[in-house]
């Protein structure tokens, strides 16, 4: 094996582990360079040196598994990151939803109800449905109306409410970033991963709510649109908190 | 790092993950029709009677899709982000995707649904070995 064979190789290898593992590439190169010229001194062939020199150091596989288990973290200290991030993705999460409640509720304001909540005027229900219906809205006129009333309240209220306790769990987590006995549980996975999955996670499902509304509005059908719309603006809303990072990370990056 | 060359790092992972979705798309289908024969054809034939038939050129085009990224990358025409960040946005999408169809699609009895989520899943095991590794030396 060459040595460019062997460094392309360890870098496969040692994906993802940052400068850490750039800085072991590195050594490899310069160790195997200065190996190779010793072995060429000592009278071999530049191919023979090499292929010699790689023997000495070890396969990709070996030394790359060794620069993981020395420069590795821990499982618990792994899971403690990984609870941090659910702890900060639950958040915006649900920030992102009580926004969702928000915007939906302006356009039911704005533009009627029939917007928002998904009931055809044409809707069919069943009578123990019915039933279920006018129990939760005893002054609606009809079983339509009360479906209405019903998936309003879903779609505006509810998630507001879930946006609320959201708020206290992020403002939460930020009080607990700076006490240091919690620091533990509130120390997050590096910048590029965390700002990777906001952007791609929120950004991706805003993105699929707004087609999802689009092919509504593109099929003839009205009834829910707005919910859509008001779903896939707040979620793009919250990958896009996570954009500026995510950017700094991606043009960080020279290799 | 320059404007443009950040952009074609982002068009590069746009270009992985419509490879990878592309795959998923078959393998959800391939996953549908063994479900098919396992509970019965009527059970996956809701939409399609072969569901792996009607999303086999999809699953071609993904190959496709990837085999040229290989080619474009091992010729330097493109570069990916960094393997952190491709490896958490493929783990985290694909396994967040594939959960939302699984738990969704066994809710309503939807063996389509389930085969999606249960591909999508897979594609989001994929990443998940470099993502753990570059958890590990976060």
């Amino acid at each position: 094996m060459s040595i460019e064979t062997y460094l392309d190789r360890l870098f496969d290898l040692l994906g993802g582990t940052g400068a850490a593992g750039r800085r072991a590439v590195a050594e490899a190169e310069s160790h195997l360079t200065e190996a190779v010229e010793a072995l060429v001194v000592g009278g071999l062939t530049r191919e023979a040196a090499e292929a010699e020199a790689v023997r000495r150091f070890g396969s990709p596989e070996t030394v790359a598994a060794a620069h993981l288990k020395a420069g590795a973290l821990p499982p618990p200290a792994v899971v403690q990151r990984l609870f941090a991030a659910g702890w900060l993705m639950t958040g915006v999460g649900g920030v992102a939803y009580g926004l969702s409640g928000l915007l939906a509720y302006g356009v039911a304001r704005l533009f009627g109800e029939n917007l928002v909540a998904p009931d055809a005027p044409d809707a069919v229900f069943t009578a123990e449905r019915c039933a279920q219906l006018f129990a939760m809205n005893p002054d609606a006129a009809n079983c339509r109306t009360a479906s209405v009333v019903h998936h309003l309240d879903e779609l505006t209220f509810q998630p507001m409410e879930v946006g609320v306790v959201a708020l206290v769990l992020l403002a939460v987590f930020l009080a607990a970033r700076k006490v240091p006995g919690l620091r533990l549980l509130t120390r997050l996975p590096g910048p590029a991963m965390v700002s990777a999955v906001g952007a791609t996670v929120f950004g991706g499902a805003g993105v699929m709510f707004l087609l999802s509304g689009a092919a509504m509005l593109a099929w003839g059908r009205t009834n829910g649109v707005g919910a859509s719309f008001a779903q896939g603006a707040a979620l793009l809303v919250a990958g896009l908190a996570f954009l500026p990072s995510a950017w700094r990370q991606l043009s960080l990056r020279r290799a | 790092m320059s404007v443009p060359a950040a952009l074609g790092r982002i068009l590069a992972a746009a270009w992985l993950m419509l490879g990878v979705t592309g795959c998923a798309i078959g393998l959800g289908g391939m996953i549908a029709n063994l479900l098919g024969l396992w509970l019965g054809p009527e059970a996956v034939s809701g939409h399609v009677a072969d569901p792996f038939g009607g999303r086999a050129p999809v699953a071609l085009v993904g190959l496709a899709l990837l085999a040229a990224l290989e080619i474009a990358r091992r010729s330097g025409l493109t570069k990916l982000p960094s393997a952190a960040m491709v490896s958490a946005a493929g783990a985290a999408g694909f396994g967040c995707m594939g959960s939302y169809a699984l738990i969704s699609g066994l809710a309503a009895g939807s063996a389509l649904d389930i085969s999606q989520g249960a591909a999508d899943l897979v594609a989001g095991l994929v990443f998940a070995p470099t993502a753990w590794r570059a958890l590990r030396s976060s």
